[in-house]
């Protein structure tokens, strides 16, 4: 401990608590997968692993649209209604045969939902937390409602693919997964957009001062979370092949958790999205173990809850430290 | 506070509490309307029924809103106390035994809840949305994701029975309410939380035990949450971890709907009590009516919506009225 603690203090307070984090983060999740391989039988089969390869890279899509509105200070939590409104809606479509035409009308959906969220958090300032929650039982109501309890099966197999399909020996999934994390990550750290929504995330006031309109980045973060809960949504409705009003229960407070280990900070304005990463890998291995040593599948809601917590306690006395 | 003899501050309240009266008068007047069956004795009775669950979780959440803060772990508790309990009482258990246990395992994730907002210094609603989650969790197992039902339904009492002709979940419901009404308003402990909601720092500095109150206020609404899943469990004489889900979104909207601030410091349980009654009628018109419950969601996810437009609204209206027009339109960011 003693010899860990020297360097870190040499280092500037930033860059030692960028350090720390990361560090910390490191350790955490090859400590999981130590566990993993030693402890829990099949863990290390490749058909386990392809399938622990795809549910990451998943979760980090969905970690995608939250980190977008964690960073502006907000919180989106009408990721999964929304992904499951836009892909029963996109489902019928493409189950009728118009593929493309389906996939546009759920990924419009998605982004014009998310644009709703922006738009009334931006123009009235409500709580990012009540629209969203609002938004949660208003989208889930509609697809409900929509879908009046029945799935749709059956949709053509050129559709399926983009949940089960492979580029080579890559699952697609992982493929859409890995160009928007890198498109974002690019943007969030080279583009006039992405600079703006970590002003606005450090300081609202600063960043309006500084020429920066917070409600247009209000409006973009949340309407690409929408149009990303949408994508994922589509991608688990060709993986399953049935579109059902059901979906994406527990994607909200998985996305929640992929972001908190993924260090993007709830007060805004911090965090990378490469961190995503790491934050859906330590959150992919934690179900794929609870599933592979048959514990109880709703226990997951346990402990994501209690990673949350206790992530963001540690984070918080971290930041206290310095 | 010390301002309240300032002309709009006292306005205010009397406006919102009216407000919200109409409101209710003009549901009521709607459903009569167009709902045959609704206007009735026995389809009233129901109603206050179904209001009572949902009036416990409410006044719970009113106290944790009047301090700014937010409970989402409400519904997933109230799974949580009503699972325990059934699965108690299958066990053979005493039924007063199995209430109180689960009411004090409702009461220690309040704590809990409590202990990581005010203690540590999480935000409310991230905090109480993993006790949400590790709730469900927990209920689910105990549960074994099944619906319990075949206990002695000694519970049942609690809600089905009447005294003097009038339902006993009225009577614990009006009693409640009584008892909190008077701590909020003439004790000084009650006062003090209006003092916690209203400026948490000059709270601190005149010497109330801001972080003792706030976390014991957690505990408390999660204790009324368990109370509220004891009688979800005395109506419908099953239990599911997941059926009260969602409560902590109803009771939010009684809350706000009745115009207690959700910026903490303003309100109360007679608000929250207009607030229920409001939810509660337009949950059983919309179901007299023959409205689907899926799109009950989505009518009362857009009522909460404008709900806190207008609340928003007025405390613009406010502070242009209470302060010079410069900092309201400089300091509304």
């Amino acid at each position: 401990m003693t010899t860990e603690m020297i360097p870190a203090r040499k280092l500037e307070a930033e860059g030692g608590r960028r350090g720390w984090a990361t560090m910390y983060r490191f350790i955490t999740l090859l400590l999981f997968v130590a566990l993993a391989v030693v402890f829990v039988p099949r863990f290390a089969s490749q058909a386990n692993l392809l399938n622990l390869t795809r549910n990451i890279f998943l979760l980090c899509l969905m970690g995608c649209g939250m980190a977008l509105s964690m960073l502006i200070g907000g919180l989106d939590l009408s990721l999964g209604s929304v992904g499951a409104l836009s892909s029963v809606l996109g489902a019928t479509l493409i189950a009728g045969g118009h593929i493309s035409l389906g996939v546009a009308v759920a990924i419009a959906v998605g982004a014009a939902i998310g644009f709703l969220n922006g738009f009334m958090i931006s123009r009235f300032k409500l709580p990012d937390f009540i629209m969203t929650f609002s938004m949660m039982y208003i989208a889930r109501g509609l697809a409900l409602t929509y879908t009046q309890g029945q799935a749709t099966y059956n949709l053509p197999r050129p559709f399926l693919w983009i949940g089960k399909g492979f580029v080579g020996p890559i699952p697609v999934p992982v493929i859409i997964s890995l160009i928007v994390l890198l498109i974002l990550f690019l943007a969030l750290k080279y583009t006039t957009f992405g600079r703006g929504l970590y002003a606005v995330g450090a300081n609202k006031k600063a960043a309006l001062y500084s020429g920066i309109s917070v409600p247009r980045k209000q409006i973009q973060a949340y309407t690409i979370s929408g149009l990303l809960a949408a994508v994922v949504g589509l991608i688990y409705v060709a993986r399953l092949n049935s579109a059902n009003a059901d979906l994406g229960q527990s994607w909200t407070m998985d996305a929640i958790a992929v972001c908190v280990i993924g260090g993007i900070s709830f007060a805004g304005g911090e965090g990378n999205f490469l961190g995503l990463l790491m934050g859906g890998t330590v959150i992919g291995i934690i179900d794929n173990c609870i599933n592979l040593l048959g514990v109880p599948s709703r226990f997951q809601d346990f402990f994501m809850g209690l990673v949350v917590v206790l992530t963001v306690t540690a984070d918080h006395y971290a930041k206290k430290r310095q | 506070m010390a301002l309240a003899a300032t002309k709009p501050k006292r306005n205010l309240p009397l406006f919102q509490t009216s407000g919200s009266i109409i409101m209710l008068l003009a549901v009521i007047a709607f459903f009569a309307v167009v709902a045959p069956g609704f206007f009735s004795l026995s389809n009233t009775t129901n109603i206050i029924r179904q209001g009572s669950i949902l009036a416990l979780a409410a006044f719970g959440q009113t106290f944790v809103i009047l301090i700014g803060g937010t409970d989402l772990s409400i519904g997933a508790i109230m799974g949580l106390s009503t699972s325990v309990t059934a699965m108690l009482m299958l066990k053979g258990v005493d039924p007063v035994f199995a209430v109180l246990i689960a009411l004090m395992i409702a009461a220690f994730c309040g704590m809990l809840n409590g202990i990581v907002v005010n203690v540590i210094g999480l935000d409310s609603f991230v905090a109480t949305f993993g006790m949400w989650s590790m709730a469900l969790g927990i209920a689910l197992v105990v549960t074994e994701e099944r619906t319990l039902y075949g206990f002695p339904g000694v519970l049942r009492v609690l809600h089905d029975g009447t005294v003097l002709g009038i339902p006993n979940p009225l009577i614990l419901v009006l009693v409640i309410c009584g008892i909190l009404h008077f701590f909020l308003k003439r004790t000084a402990t009650g006062t003090s939380i209006y003092a916690i909601g209203s400026n948490l720092e000059a709270a601190r500095l005149s010497g109330i035990p801001v972080v003792l109150r706030k976390t014991l206020i957690y505990t408390f609404s999660s204790f009324m949450a368990g109370l509220a899943g004891i009688l979800f469990l005395a109506r419908s004489n099953s239990a599911s971890a997941i059926d009260p889900i969602g409560y902590e979104f109803d009771s939010i909207c009684a809350v706000v709907l009745g115009g207690t601030a959700m910026s903490g410091g303003r309100g109360g349980v007679k608000e929250t009590l207009i607030g229920v009654t409001l939810i509660a009628t337009l949950r059983n018109g919309m179901n007299v009516a023959g409205v689907n419950t899926y799109l009950q969601l989505v009518l009362l996810g857009v009522i909460l919506i404008l709900a806190f437009v207008g609340e928003k609204k007025k405390q613009s209206l406010y502070k242009r009225a209470s302060s010079r027009p410069v900092t309201a339109s400089g300091g509304t960011l």
